[in-house]
């Protein structure tokens, strides 16, 4: 291993540039860097690259994130967790609205009766808004010859294009991501073995690690995220597969679990 | 101040003295700048939970770096899956090039290259000797290590370096 000519490794630069040093030191190694000029220009180097992360850093955003997720990390979710979900601002406001609709708006509606003297209440006219749907999302990232770009479904891709995905869970905790191929074989992404859901961060959009680089394999590729508060399972998304009339077209795999939400995003290989 | 605020305001302070550090080393690493931002989020994170076990026997730099090295190369483990069937799954940020601080480019260049080639710890014992430039007992002492082991790991990645690019690579 080469170090530099004047004895001062990157280690002790790189004290010397964050102020590390005891004071006795700090003068040496100053002395010692400030007669090599292959060292100064080390410092200057870190120098400017502290500059410019000041200048291009949100410092407090920053924090901000790494404590949310520090105080995510700490705790498991209870079951306080799971019921504080449905008291999420964008879940309650609506379904107080639906509630204050049924008590107020809905008129009374005539009992009837089966001839037998029992009233059953009518619903005949009832209509309930559609349940909220959390903001789960998966999004897609393209890179290909031509550079990056944002993916879109339907969108057509070669071989070798490498696609990154972001998610927002939508205030679950665990994602499994699958794809299925024009004939019919369900493969698992994300993880990458036939196992169970990963364990993501509830909110926000976030990069999953790693990519995906297509292989040669033609036609059209259907990719479902399912979040969820608890880890499925790859089989049951097989299993959910062999419950469709037509596997090989598949637009929803729905695991007829309460706890799951599901999106897709549709590729073509050609 | 409440307790939350204390905290967001060690954790910023952190990120103004050390954040290009360690941001840097992610960027070497994982060659992916939004990879390297919330590798250097995860890095912290790690830091303020083990930071009460840091007893100060190195450098927090060193120790720092050490973290964010583990960190990075922990990712980019994960990242070589099995081949697969139907996708295969290759990391392009270990070709990317990656600009790292005072480092000599040369050298960084080289060590990046091989890198692939070595478990874990002779990724670290590489990037902490060529890199760092830290003497072996330094090495040692940053990865609990005993110094015939880092000089085994060393050799290893000499040997390789030496059949792969020719004599006097490094």
């Amino acid at each position: 291993m080469k170090r530099c000519d004047c004895g001062l490794t990157l280690s002790q630069l790189r004290a010397l540039h964050l102020a590390e040093l005891a004071p006795q030191d700090e003068l040496a190694l100053s002395k010692q860097a400030g007669n090599c000029a292959s060292c100064q220009a080390r410092l200057h180097s870190m120098a400017k690259e502290r500059e410019r992360f000041l200048d291009e850093t949100d410092i407090l955003k920053e924090s901000r994130a790494v404590l949310d997720r520090l105080t995510a990390q700490t705790s498991p979710p209870s079951w306080r967790d799971k019921l504080a979900y449905l008291w999420r601002p964008q879940i309650l406001a609506p379904l107080a609205a639906a509630a204050i609709l049924l008590v107020v708006v809905i008129p009374r509606l005539p009992n009837q009766t089966d001839g037998l003297g029992n009233r059953t209440k009518g619903s005949k006219g009832m209509v309930m808004p559609p349940p909220l749907e959390p903001k789960i999302a998966l999004k897609m990232y393209v890179k290909d010859r031509n550079g990056y770009h944002t993916g879109e479904s339907g969108e057509v891709l070669k071989e070798g294009d490498q696609i990154q995905f972001r998610y927002n869970a939508g205030g679950h905790r665990y994602l499994i991501i699958a794809s299925l191929d024009g004939r019919g074989l369900l493969s698992p992404l994300y993880p990458d073995t036939p196992t169970q859901s990963i364990q993501v961060r509830s909110d926000g959009l976030h990069v999953l690690d790693g990519s995906v680089i297509l292989d040669d394999a033609v036609g059209p590729e259907r990719i479902f995220a399912l979040f969820s508060d608890a880890p499925i399972q790859f089989q049951e998304l097989q299993a959910a597969l062999q419950n469709q009339p037509n596997a090989k077209n598949v637009e929803r795999l729905d695991l007829k679990r309460d706890d799951v939400d599901e999106t897709t995003i549709m590729i073509i290989k050609e | 101040m409440s307790d939350r605020l204390a905290r967001q305001e060690e954790i910023a302070e952190l990120y103004r003295r050390y954040g290009h550090v360690v941001l840097g080393r992610c960027r070497f690493l994982l060659g992916d700048e939004e990879a390297a931002r919330d590798a250097t989020q995860e890095v912290f994170v790690k830091v303020m939970r083990s930071i009460e076990g840091f007893r100060g026997e190195a450098q927090p730099s060193t120790w720092l770096i050490k973290i964010a090295t583990n960190h990075c190369l922990n990712l980019i483990a994960q990242r070589k899956a099995k081949w697969r069937d139907r996708f295969k799954r290759y990391v392009e940020h270990m070709e990317a090039g990656g600009f790292l601080a005072g480092a000599d480019p040369e050298r960084a260049r080289i060590v990046k290259k091989l890198l692939a080639k070595f478990d874990l710890e002779t990724q670290q014992v590489a990037i902490f000797y060529y890199i760092d430039e830290m003497t072996q007992e330094e090495i040692g002492a940053a990865l609990g290590r005993s110094l015939p082991t880092v000089r085994k790991r060393l050799k290893k990645f000499q040997r390789v370096a030496q059949k792969e690019l020719g004599h006097e690579a490094l």
